[in-house]
């Protein structure tokens, strides 16, 4: 026990708040490939399909030959993890938004509606963990998109 | 000259080519497709999302400015929405709801059917759902299966059998066989010519498999590392066609 003080300093893996501003959060945007950070949920449309990175946007892979797919674009959207297709619209979650983003040309992408407040999005009080300590959210750093684990020195917070 | 036309001609050909790239034109009224984890799932004009205790309807008839229409208390920590025809299959961690969306505007509830806690995606169709449990700390269990229920009818689903398996997650079917991605073992694939009684028929491994889309011959796969590609057309022996990672 006491050799995990340090100067009575306790260090323990915990949960920290990411934070974005708003503005940052609602920039919608066709970028160029790029790695997959966090790879999450897929889905086929026509002969495309579409790979979530969670919470930072979608990657756009040209499936024609699927023999010799290509990342062919991201579009950048913060704070999702959902997707579905109708239409060349690309509906998903953008932190608690729902955004409608018109694909039928993928270089010149474009956002064609907002629901406002429609998601529950990221809690903005506690990490989705329990049993854990975490460092306290403090809401005038901005908009809580995320929770990543990190080593903490004396948490205040704990679930 | 005949050189200097045919060379235009394979740059037009070649601009036709490009273009094609770029452009997801002839996307008039065609849905894509999800895999079992989803949350959103289109149905002809409606877009339903689950999240949390939710079942969210938004129309989208119009393009360009979906309504919000409708938001149901469905039950606790929802994983995935399923739909088959006027049907939605909807998971949560301690239950199966079938809900009937004959008026796709207000979804309505047929029953639900309570399993030990776990995540657990479903896929359906209009006499079995398929639906694997897993364990791990976020999902408060540490069982690991895969469950088959008779649903011929829905308001009364009858649980058929259970499959233990090592950390199931999302699942697909085609025809007489069904895939399951066993996350740290590999792709099982089950013959289900008795589709309440599965019989293992196969595993690929080599990948870290999450779920799957299958569409036709064409299965698509989620890796915890991007996405993969593999010709089903002979279940017995699948065949990789690529893999795209970073």
């Amino acid at each position: 026990m006491v050799a995990c003080m340090k100067k009575n300093n306790t260090e323990i893996l915990g949960y920290a708040p990411v934070y974005g501003s708003l503005t940052e959060l609602t920039n919608i945007q066709s970028e160029s490939p790029k790695p997959f950070i966090n790879a999450g949920k897929i889905y086929k449309y026509l002969n495309y399909t579409f790979q979530i990175d969670n919470g930072e946007g979608i990657h756009v892979i040209n499936s024609t030959d699927p023999l010799n797919p290509q990342k062919i674009s991201f579009i950048k959207v913060k704070g999702c993890s959902e997707i579905s297709i109708k239409n060349n619209i690309l509906y998903t979650d953008n932190h608690v938004d729902l955004v409608g983003i018109d694909i039928s040309n993928i270089n010149t992408i474009q956002v064609v509606s907002r629901l406002e407040k429609v998601f529950p999005g990221v809690n903005q009080e506690y990490p989705p963990i329990e049993g854990i300590f975490f460092e306290c959210a403090d809401p005038a750093k901005g908009v809580v998109i995320g929770w990543t684990q990190k080593m903490l020195t004396n948490p205040k917070c704990k679930r | 000259m005949k050189k200097i036309l045919s060379l235009f001609a394979v740059i037009i050909l070649f601009m036709t080519a490009c273009d094609k790239n770029t452009s997801v034109s002839n996307g008039n009224n065609t849905t894509g497709q999800g895999g079992s984890l989803a949350r959103f799932t289109i149905v002809n004009n409606y877009l339903y999302t689950v999240d949390g205790n939710y079942l969210s309807v938004f129309d989208i008839s119009n393009n360009n400015s979906p309504v919000y229409k409708n938001k149901i208390q469905v039950g606790f920590n929802i994983e995935a929405v399923f739909p088959f025809e006027n049907k939605l299959f909807i998971a949560s961690n301690t239950a199966m709801y079938i809900y009937s969306i004959t008026n796709p505007q207000s979804p309505q509830f047929e029953s639900q059917v309570q399993h030990l806690t776990g995540c657990d995606p479903i896929v359906a169709n209009d006499s079995v759902a398929y639906l694997t449990i897993h364990g791990g700390n976020r999902c408060g269990s540490q069982l690991n299966q895969l469950q088959v229920y008779n649903v011929t009818n829905i308001e009364n689903p009858i649980f058929k059998k259970s499959i233990e398996l090592t950390n199931p997650m999302g699942l697909g079917m085609k025809g007489d066989n069904l895939f399951v991605c066993d996350n740290g073992t590999g792709l099982r694939v089950f013959d289900i010519t008795n589709k309440y009684n599965p019989i293992p028929l196969n595993i690929i491994t080599g990948e870290s498999f999450v779920d799957v889309i299958i569409s036709d011959n064409l299965m698509i796969c989620m890796l915890t590392n991007g996405v993969a590609y593999f010709d089903i057309s002979n279940p017995s022996n699948i065949i990789k066609l690529s893999t795209v990672k970073n």
